[in-house]
């Protein structure tokens, strides 16, 4: 697959180009935009949950705000998942590894998802969190969700393919996964004899890590670290093979 | 050396009779035990060829016969059920012109995104994306986006881009049947250059006179069969004799319309009827497909079922956009028939067929006298297919001629 990259690594660039050219309306205003739907969000759910609710978290729109974001990350998938059979033109008609067009929907993801970041360094201590040097560490998070990403990615693009209730299952999947994962609540939430089915989520363990080092300034542990490590590699393994699988068949069924 | 090499390839489609695309219908399937039930069809059965470097192919039949799930196996889009397909150098994608272009991108824009796609790194666009836009004769429109442009336009945008890629085999897909002539030319002639600059190339198309004029071997195939392959003027001469022969089939068909289907376009008083008529070549065989220059002769039966005295027999050729070309009838040629016997034969000669490519209904017919009323009339009955080289000349009918030149 690395060979596979470097050798097309224009056309990866140039398709995700494309993708956030399309996304953004080509103006950077159309970047701004996009940012409206995150900070929305945060602003409601921080209504519901501060006033309506009344959970007592200290900075709870910064707390929110870091789980939005990790979280928009992986709702990229549902972006992903139409890859391939949103170029089926392509596919049918053209010769080339098609894992680029899932590569480069996950990249066009992973690019606006490093912008929201960059936005997000600079908004949370406007919302009264400082941050400190364990920010350094928050390449390594994503870099780890974006494998994990292109995994899950792999898997959707290439099975939606055969299958097309997978866009709505997914739908549900995502709706459900984002009420299971501690975005805008803290795991001590979760009774300590669901915990262990709770973590089942690999979502739980990248949110959990992000606001350990840009919200509580804590190092996650070593044992964490290890898992989500773990996490990626099985999903991009996984994901990887499955879609090598049903890919010389793409151009029939696409 | 080979360029292209197919060997024993067998490639098959699967017609789902009920398409289970969704993940519930499956599981639920699987769990009722049910298979997915669907027909297996053969497009491609036992194809061999080679292409040999700097060799051009073209490759003939009829639409559904497997020309492009054919190229589209020989460029590694599908996968091939049996057999093996090798490939030496790099392939240029004609096989969609504008796959992948987009709309909301401007023109500069899908022209890096196409190239991209056909494998050219930026730098190698940056280098000939002048040209490209200079050949396509779009210079003005470079920053416009896609969605603006015609049709026409878009096709001499992919054209241009898809020859930048400078690739080793072309795969040329009835890519030419689309763009103005000028620009078709100017396509035909890049494609000439390809062939000189020692490309290999395959050339799938419809129009065979392209086929003869660019390709040296030729490969006819027929519901996914190799017919004939070889020299290309002996494919090409195989693939029409064929399409004479299916011709002449369904004309016969048609000639043999039932007593019941041919009475609402015939009426008379009967009192003579032709009971036939049928189409002669020069060896006597019946035939419904001629060549301008044959001879034709036009053979009617007849029954008289009461005596007649001077009974004129009539013919009229009438083409299929009814354009009236001509009548002929007996008293016009001043042949005489004063009785007739109750049952017989008259045959209509024609030495030399002066008429010209096209399909021509025949109205046969008895009268009484000129303009009077008919004993029997066949309105259009009988079609014939006539079929011309480019020396017979162009129009309906052609003159005989000749020219003297003086000085």
């Amino acid at each position: 697959m690395a060979l596979d990259i470097s050798k097309h690594k224009d056309l990866i660039w140039e398709l995700a180009k494309r993708d956030l050219k399309i996304r953004y309306k080509n103006s950077a205003l159309g970047f701004l935009w996009s940012l409206l739907n995150p900070l929305l969000m945060m602003l409601v759910l921080s209504f519901v949950f501060m006033y309506l609710f009344r959970f007592d978290i200290e900075h709870f729109p910064a707390f929110l705000v870091i789980g939005i974001v990790s979280w928009r990350f992986f709702g990229g998938t549902a972006g992903a998942l139409q890859s391939i059979v949103g170029n089926a033109d392509l596919v049918r008609k053209i010769y080339f590894p098609r894992e680029i067009l899932t590569i480069s929907s996950v990249l066009s993801v992973f690019v606006s998802t490093l912008l929201e970041f960059l936005v997000l360094l600079m908004l949370l201590p406007i919302l009264g969190v400082s941050l400190s040097f364990l920010v350094l560490l928050l390449p390594v998070l994503l870099v780890l969700q974006l494998i994990f990403v292109l995994g899950v990615s792999f898997i959707l693009s290439s099975m939606y393919v055969y299958y097309r209730d997978i866009a709505h299952i997914w739908e549900v999947v995502m709706q459900a996964g984002f009420f299971l994962t501690p975005i805008f609540y803290p795991l001590s939430f979760i009774p300590a004899k669901y915990l262990d089915l709770y973590m089942l989520n690999p979502m739980a363990w990248f949110v959990l890590a992000y606001k350990d080092i840009l919200f509580y300034n804590e190092m996650f542990s070593f044992f964490d670290l290890s898992v989500m490590f773990v996490i990626s590699l099985v999903f991009l393994f996984m994901g990887y093979h499955i879609f090598k699988k049903l890919e010389p068949n793409f151009a029939e069924e696409v | 050396m080979n360029a292209i090499e197919v060997n024993n390839v067998w490639k098959k489609f699967k017609i789902p009779h009920e398409k289970r695309d969704t993940l519930v219908e499956n599981v639920a399937g699987f769990i009722k035990g049910e298979k997915a039930a669907y027909e297996e069809f053969w497009v491609l059965k036992d194809i061999n060829f080679n292409v040999k470097e700097g060799e051009c192919l073209g490759i003939i039949g009829e639409n559904g016969s497997g020309k492009s799930t054919l190229l589209r196996i020989i460029s590694n889009i599908l996968p091939i059920n049996k057999g093996n397909v090798k490939v030496r150098g790099g392939i240029g994608p004609f096989l969609e012109l504008g796959t992948g272009f987009r709309g909301d991108l401007t023109a500069k824009e899908n022209v890096y995104l196409y190239g991209h796609i056909m494998g050219l790194k930026k730098k190698q666009i940056d280098n000939v994306i002048d040209n490209i836009f200079e050949f396509a004769e779009l210079e003005r429109f470079k920053d416009m986006k896609l969605k603006d442009f015609s049709s026409g336009m878009s096709m001499r945008l992919a054209f241009s881009t898809a020859i930048a890629t400078n690739p080793d085999i072309l795969l040329i897909d009835e890519v030419l049947a689309v763009g103005d002539e000028s620009f078709r030319r100017k396509c035909m002639d890049k494609i000439m250059e390809f062939k000189s600059e020692g490309k290999t190339i395959v050339f799938v198309s419809h129009s065979l006179a392209s086929v003869k004029n660019l390709c040296d071997k030729g490969i006819w195939l027929n519901d996914g069969v190799i017919e004939t392959q070889g020299s290309v003027e002996k494919v090409v001469g195989f693939y029409l004799e064929s399409i004479r022969k299916k011709e002449e089939k369904e004309l016969l068909k048609e000639h043999k319309k039932t007593e019941e289907e041919k009475q609402k376009d015939r009426w008379g008083s009967g009192e003579i009827e032709i009971t036939d008529v049928k189409f002669f070549n020069k060896e006597g065989k019946e035939c419904h497909v001629f060549e301008t220059g044959d001879n034709m002769v036009v053979r009617m039966k007849y029954m008289a079922h009461k005596e007649i005295k001077n009974p004129i027999f009539q013919v009229q050729i009438i083409r299929n956009d009814n354009t009236f070309i001509c009548g002929m009838n007996t008293e016009r040629d001043n042949i005489k028939i004063s009785t007739l016997p109750r049952k017989g034969k008259i045959d209509l000669v024609f030495d030399n067929l002066s008429l010209l490519k096209g399909v021509y209904f025949f109205n046969v017919g008895i009268l009484s006298n000129w303009d009077g009323p008919h004993y029997d009339y066949h309105d259009k009955l009988y079609k014939v297919i006539i079929k011309s080289k480019k020396c017979d000349g162009a129009g309906i009918f052609v003159n005989r001629h000749k020219w003297i030149i003086k000085k």
